[in-house]
């Protein structure tokens, strides 16, 4: 059930009770929103177009080829990715495959249920996948085996453990550590029997193409320009904007939904977006000299 | 069938061949991480990571890893009982948990270990007193070591989500694990010592009522050897409680400060 | 030279049709040359009590693929146009109510979701729902040499280094939604901008040029040249 807040009612002087800040803000999201909003602040804290402190950590999962954990804020999503062999296609006979998944399990936040995935996962998976494929990330013909017979077929699975806003972001900047993470065996393919055999352990790292991560925009009462919205705010948005930036500052996506937006402020959340990116690619690459050192 | 709500990849993928290098004999007295057969391995407790869900607990021991979310008291879908409130406990592997990838859909032998996470539990919680309500414990297994280990470190983690949602209980439930290998108790076997046992235990233990809310035991084994593994695993289950404590302390006074 | 022989900035042949599908409450069908979708509007009409909101009408979108089962390709593409037409349909007049669109590809020739926009916005123009503006959207695509083409079929679309659909909106002028994928420069972004810009607002033309065709149909009256 959704009630818009009537202004009016809340903020006519003459009310017959008061709220506490927590009932009000269950009641009356957007209002509670607009409050701190109009005011320049977010109802955390932040200013308006900050992003969330990140914390990302690599190689935790010892059971997968690859592993990340990212926190955005509260954020936290965990990726792994293993690999295993399969045919190639007949077009195809040396590329590899990628196959990106979000999940967001009941665990993660009272909206989502149990069950299969929902329409936010789905789309998130799905233009997850877009980028990997339509940006070239990896020379899908690196993951070859034996031509025609055998690649690797990477299982990039994202888990959320705890949602506050911002899948998509948390997401791919995990599956981009995590990839770095990766290490394959060496492995040969055996001609007679059909099947491939594998080193017992992981040396090989992967080449990453680029490196995309994304920065989400959102706007509030069609006016003011918020960066990095939370789960609270996420439902009161009349627009979201999520732009994609790679290492050599191109863009790799842009996906816009809702309200209309002039140019002007799209140009302007390209610019934040790429000092976003860096900010992550630094915090990657820091992580990951961490994980390499010991 | 592919999944049509997911990114598929191909159809068909399989593990390959791994070369295992030479195996070390078993030896009961100072195993592989140099552990003595009655020895857990070292365990990590901590509640509250996940700050969405009332009650959240996070275990690490070895290279098992569990996080576990609780909702609740909640309301009850209709036709639930007007007396006493419902315990719905699911678990699931995450797809990288273990050597082979495990796919998304629940299988057999997670809908067993949702319901004995289940038999675990409910006996100390005190659904009567949250009638008409329903308390969901959401358990994802991030890495696996060991079949009965990961259950036991599910069903304690679980135990130590409900006490950070502030369900009440009669008591928090410890539980741990034990393999018979050659006549010997091995506790808290991890996943290479399970392939060299005859014989798997899991008990769940409330110790201040000293009394066990479940057991199971897999494999032929004598009765004495049950008796002197039932006995480990209730020590074990003392051990792991202190360290309950100490994280729900822990807990608490960082809610304090 | 682009291999159907137009220009860099020209769409395709344009086909409309109004009122199609008898039983719904709007159809309309929108054709880029082969690309094709079809839309029909149901609604507003009663939903269940489990979904429905007190103060606005609630807009669920289906959309189906040329081919096959949908998949999460096709989920992406219900969530922009659901996002789309929510904030230009005029809920608040229909709470508690529900408007259902519901697109059917009849053939891919690139530019589907520019495509099924276009055809949305005629269904629901012929099912007389209340509008804030008028959506109308067009893609584009920039090759490896860095050219921008408007409009691009699936062949062309083979050769593209990125793909853009805009929809715009013909009150304020902003970008409603935009799905770009691939790898661009800010500039070649910019370029893609102006040029879909100026592609929607010919469409815009053949929107109402459709809608005053339907209408005179109906009435009988001659509405002259606008």
């Amino acid at each position: 059930m959704d009630i818009d807040t009537a202004a009016d009612a809340t903020t006519n002087g003459a009310s017959h009770f008061t709220l506490d800040a927590d009932t009000f803000r269950k009641i009356h999201p957007a209002e509670y929103n607009r409050r701190f909003i109009s005011q320049g602040v977010r109802a955390d804290g932040r200013p308006l177009q900050r992003f969330r402190k990140a914390n990302v950590n690599v190689g935790s999962i010892t059971t997968a080829n690859g592993s990340s954990m990212v926190r955005l804020g509260n954020t936290t999503v965990i990726c792994g990715i293993k690999a295993e062999v399969t045919e190639p296609t007949p077009e195809a006979p040396r590329a590899g495959f990628l196959v990106p998944n979000l999940d967001l399990p009941a665990l993660c936040s009272p909206q989502f249920r149990p069950g299969p995935p929902g329409e936010l996962a789905q789309t998130i998976s799905e233009y997850i996948n877009q980028i990997c494929t339509s940006t070239n990330l990896l020379n899908l013909d690196d993951l070859c085996i034996a031509s025609g017979q055998a690649v690797w077929v990477l299982h990039a699975d994202i888990l959320c453990l705890n949602y506050e806003g911002n899948a998509l972001d948390a997401a791919l900047a995990a599956l981009i550590a995590a990839l770095w993470n990766v290490r394959l065996p060496k492995s040969t393919y055996d001609e007679l029997e059909g099947t491939v055999r594998a080193a017992a352990t992981n040396t090989i790292p992967l080449v990453l193409n680029r490196l995309p991560l994304a920065a989400t925009f959102g706007v509030f009462d069609a006016q003011h320009l918020i960066a990095d919205p939370t789960d609270q705010e996420e439902p009161l948005l009349s627009s979201q904007l999520a732009i994609v930036v790679d290492q050599e500052d191109n863009l790799c996506g842009i996906l816009k939904e809702g309200s209309a937006m002039d140019r002007e402020r799209m140009v302007e959340c390209i610019g934040l977006a790429r000092n976003r990116a860096q900010a992550l690619r630094r915090l990657i690459d820091e992580a990951l000299a961490k994980a390499d050192a010991s | 069938m592919a999944d049509r709500k997911r990114v598929v990849g191909p159809e068909k993928s399989v593990l390959p061949l791994v070369e295992s290098g030479p195996q070390q004999p078993f030896n009961p007295d100072r195993r592989k991480d140099g552990r003595s057969g009655d020895r857990i391995r070292p365990l990590f407790l901590k509640t509250g990571i996940i700050k969405q869900a009332d009650g959240s607990a996070y275990i690490e021991t070895g290279r098992l890893k569990v996080a576990c979310g609780v909702y609740g008291p909640r309301q009850s879908a209709r036709n639930k009982l007007p007396t006493q409130g419902t315990l719905n406990c699911d678990f699931k592997f995450s797809a990288f948990s273990s050597a082979k990838r495990r796919a998304y859909a629940k299988d057999n032998h997670e809908r067993e270990c949702s319901l004995i996470v289940y038999q675990a539990l409910a006996p100390a919680v005190r659904l009567d007193l949250i009638p008409k309500s329903t308390v969901d414990v959401y358990i994802q297994i991030l890495e696996s070591d060991g079949n009965a280990a990961c259950l036991a470190a599910a069903i304690t983690c679980a135990a130590m989500a409900l006490a950070d949602a502030g369900i009440e209980m009669t008591d928090a439930v410890a539980a741990s694990s034990a393999g018979y290998i050659g006549g010997n108790v091995v506790l808290d076997p991890d996943g290479d010592e399970e392939t060299l046992q005859n014989g798997s235990l899991m008990v769940s233990y409330m110790p201040s009522l000293n009394e066990v809310t479940h057991m199971m035991q897999i494999g032929e084994v004598t009765t004495n050897l049950t008796v002197k593994g039932m006995e480990a695993c209730v020590d074990a289950c003392s051990q792991i409680r202190t360290v309950m404590q100490q994280a729900l302390a822990a807990s608490l006074a960082d809610g304090n400060s | 030279m682009r291999p159907d022989k137009r220009n860099t900035n020209d769409i395709r042949v344009t086909h409309t049709a109004l009122g199609q599908l008898h039983r719904a409450d709007g159809s309309g069908r929108y054709q880029f040359g082969d690309s094709s979708v079809l839309c029909g509007i149901y609604g507003p009409a009663a939903i269940g009590l489990r979904d429905e909101k007190l103060d606005r009408a609630v807009i669920e979108v289906s959309f189906s693929a040329a081919h096959g089962k949908s998949t999460t390709r096709e989920r992406l593409h219900e969530r922009l146009l659901r996002s789309t037409f929510e904030t230009a349909i005029l809920s608040a007049l229909h709470p508690r109510t529900g408007i259902r669109i519901t697109c059917q590809t009849l053939c891919d020739d690139g530019a589907v979701l520019a495509t099924s926009i276009n055809a949305t916005m005629l269904a629901l123009m012929d099912a007389g729902i209340p509008l804030r503006s008028v959506i109308t959207a067009v893609s584009c695509m920039v090759d490896k040499e860095g050219e921008v083409f408007l409009d691009p079929t699936a062949l062309e679309l083979k050769e593209a280094q990125s793909t853009h659909t805009f929809a715009f909106d013909n009150v304020s002028g902003g970008v409603v939604s935009c799905e770009s994928t691939g790898v661009f420069t800010e500039e070649e972004y910019e370029s893609c901008y102006d040029i879909c810009k100026q592609g929607s607002d010919a469409i815009e033309r053949f929107l109402r040029h459709a809608l005053q065709k339907k209408l005179e149909k109906q009435s009988g009256l001659d509405f002259g040249k606008s």
